[in-house]
């Protein structure tokens, strides 16, 4: 029977791992990821999960056991966070490579020094390369969801890609919400056990991974990628299978609000999206003609999904909260990417909330309003000025407040 | 949409409450979310925990910074922190003390109503937490049922019986004595007000842009990356988290110099007339209490030097 619980996103995501029914966990604790291994490990020893719980000395040796894992045909978890997601770095990156469907949950935090556990995404964003596809969640309810259709997606053959469900640092990992706690069985149809048509078996050894020539390696990559782009429209089949047995819709490749016939199109990621669409309602009220897209998958990117988007929009308004130094932020840079040659929208970048910094209605009002305004401006401009604003900023906080 | 807002200290049980607030709203058929102060959590230390409570679905993510109720679980926390700050004009004060709302030493400038129940009383007669550090989160919601109608006291003990962590039965009949036990309301605006309500313990902590920056409207001034002073710790002062402070009784004492040895702050020194205590940093553990060989120092309730 499902049942509601109201918890956390790191129980969410130990829920999520349970009732995929992973089978080998590895994991090293880290701030503020810990709950979701703490969790994970008391479903074992109760005996209310049957996976291996395997304790490592490092988030290195962690994706390497559940690489070992996934590698035998085991289904395999993960989590960790900023710094350990960093140290992760060549192991996801041979995950990917290797082909091993792993899901793992990445609670998103900023990377120091100045020292911070707090939400920001630059830790996940600087692994969009690694050929892991990567999941925002607005909401508690949406991580557990994301991590059983991760791995329905992971998994099905035409992908086998690992996955990172990704949720924001203390604004779900550490806040309550109602969430549904699927019954097992719904699950079990939904996503049934792994079966891998090629994995490490000791009656029939083979070596896996091994050296290929300058002439081959090139070929193996364009395998991942087309397996990435194939991943696009299996995002959004197991999505409409995922909405049909649970009765939830967790928004696909990017959730459109209120996005028919917008003058204004504001995009965001993660947490900060539903206290955006309140403020979206609240300027609707007021007459303005704005939207808002959630871009949910950030890899694979759903570029052809944003040109749609933006095909008859003036403005578009992208929050990051990360920055790729030296450019903009990534969201901002690979949405202008993606519509270059077929629209051409003002866009401007904002760089909100890094470190954990708060984004309440106001600062979110006072943004859309930004772009609202831009309405005025020359559409025919080459750039605007500033094209990546940084918003509350502590030396002029009173623009960012009424 | 209601946001509450508790104040408690790390061991009391504001999270918990926080949560079974939540889930008691939730079981109304309210949407709910519930959520500590993102920060480094400390037993002693003050905790600030948050419950946002609506019909419609709660979709806002952000911080509660104008709260509709305040509960306030230990009152040694008036003077530590601005307890009030952003309450709605209208809004609800819930104290847990002894004392007459009307005798509350508490600068509200609001038409907020305030509640007093002596939850701590309530939490020790039903064997919740200890004489010294009574768990009285779950005593303070039965009060916060009554005074704000915000859910009913029998969904409330209902949820604590299925949800509370430990003695279940005991904290449901602590709730259903504080709702009948609470006194209020009494206008904020009426209470005996002080200036500057901060005692001067808290006004020394060092805001972090003063760590970081001369001017912090300047960012020219801020360096490259954040760098403390060696003596920067001594700026905070931890004295802030005790809940009950060690009493030396000199007669009693015979300078040996153990309590020193033993703890862990540094913040108890022997001196001629005995050994004597740095309020600024101790943080009331009662490992000095523990370990007098001559039983010396007594530990006592932090409130009645407040």
């Amino acid at each position: 029977m499902s049942e509601y619980k109201i918890v956390t996103g790191n129980f969410a995501s130990a829920y999520g791992a349970r009732l995929a029914r992973a089978e080998v966990v590895s994991a090293y604790p880290i701030t503020p990821q810990t709950e979701v291994v703490e969790k994970i490990s008391e479903f074992v020893a109760d005996g209310d999960m049957d996976a291996e719980f395997v304790k490592v000395e490092s988030e290195h040796s962690a994706m390497a056991s559940c690489i070992a894992a996934s590698a035998t045909g085991a289904r395999a978890y993960t989590a960790t966070s900023a710094h350990g997601l960093a140290l992760m770095h060549e192991m996801l990156m041979w995950a990917a490579r290797a082909r091993l469907p792993i899901v793992m949950t990445n609670v998103n935090r900023a990377m120091g020094p100045p020292w911070s556990v707090w939400a920001d995404h630059l830790d996940t964003i600087a692994q969009k390369g690694s050929g892991m596809m990567q999941f925002f969640c607005e909401n508690n309810q949406e991580v557990l969801d994301s991590i059983l259709m991760a791995y329905k997606i992971s998994e099905d053959e035409d992908i086998m890609l690992p996955s990172m469900v990704v949720e924001d640092a203390f604004i779900l990992s550490h806040t309550r919400e109602p969430v549904e706690i699927y019954d097992q069985e719904l699950v079990d149809d939904f996503l049934p056990p792994l079966d891998m048509d090629q994995k490490v078996d000791i009656e029939d050894p083979k070596g896996f991974g091994s050296l290929v020539m300058p002439d081959w390696y090139m070929d193996f990559a364009k395998k991942l990628e087309e397996a990435m782009m194939e991943a696009k429209d299996k995002v959004k089949e197991v999505n409409k299978e995922f909405k049909e047995t649970f009765g939830r819709d967790p928004g696909g490749l990017i959730e459109e609000y209120k996005t028919d016939g917008v003058d204004v199109l504001m995009i965001t990621m993660g947490s900060i999206s539903g206290t955006s669409k309140d403020v979206i309602d609240e300027l609707r009220d007021e007459g303005h003609n704005i939207g808002l897209a959630r871009l949910r998958t950030f890899r694979p990117f759903p570029k052809e999904e944003i040109r749609e988007l933006t095909k008859d929009v003036n403005v578009v308004g992208i929050l990051d909260r990360s920055y790729s130094f030296g450019r903009a932020g990534d969201a901002a840079r690979e949405i202008k990417e993606a519509i270059y040659g077929y629209n051409s929208p003002l866009v401007k970048n904002y760089i909100v909330g890094l470190g954990g910094r708060d984004l309440t209605p106001e600062v979110l009002e006072l943004i859309m309003e930004d772009s609202l305004e831009l309405l005025d401006e020359d559409p025919d401009q080459d750039e605007l000025d500033p094209e990546v604003e940084w918003v509350d900023l502590r030396i002029d906080r009173n623009k960012w407040r009424r | 949409m209601i946001e509450v807002r508790f104040h408690g200290r790390g061991g009391q049980g504001s999270v918990v409450a926080s949560e079974l607030l939540a889930r008691a709203a939730f079981e109304e058929g309210k949407d709910v979310q519930a959520f500590p102060m993102f920060g480094v959590e400390r037993r002693g230390a003050p905790v600030t925990a948050f419950t946002r409570i609506d019909e419609k679905t709660v979709r806002d993510h952000s911080k509660i910074h104008e709260p509709d109720i305040v509960i306030i679980l230990d009152t040694a926390l008036l003077d530590a922190v601005d307890v009030t700050e952003g309450l709605k004009e209208d809004g609800d004060v819930i104290i847990n003390t002894g004392k007459d709302p009307s005798e509350m030493k508490i600068d509200i400038e609001k038409d907020a109503d305030v509640y007093t129940v002596d939850a701590s009383d309530i939490a020790i007669e039903h064997g919740l937490g200890s004489e010294m550090a009574p768990i009285v989160n779950t005593a303070i919601l039965g009060a916060v049922c009554k005074a704000t109608g915000m859910v009913d006291i029998d969904t409330l003990s209902d949820v604590i019986l299925k949800h509370a962590p430990a003695k279940n039965e005991a904290n449901a009949k602590a709730a259903e004595q504080a709702h009948d036990e609470i006194k209020g309301p009494y206008p904020g605006k009426k209470l005996e007000g002080r200036e500057g309500q901060l005692s001067s313990q808290q006004t020394d902590i060092p805001k972090s842009e003063d760590l970081l920056c001369r001017d912090p409207e300047d960012h020219t001034d801020l360096p490259r990356t954040p760098i403390a002073d060696c003596d920067s710790e001594y700026l905070n002062k931890t004295g802030s988290w005790r809940t009950v402070r060690p009493i030396v009784n000199k007669d009693k004492c015979i300078n040996c110099g153990i309590c020193w040895k033993f703890c862990p702050d540094v913040a108890i020194f022997v001196e001629e007339e005995g050994a004597v205590v740095d309020f600024d940093f101790c943080k009331g553990c009662g490992i000095c209490a523990e370990e007098c060989p001559v039983d010396a120092i007594e530990m006592d309730k932090e409130e009645k030097y407040v």
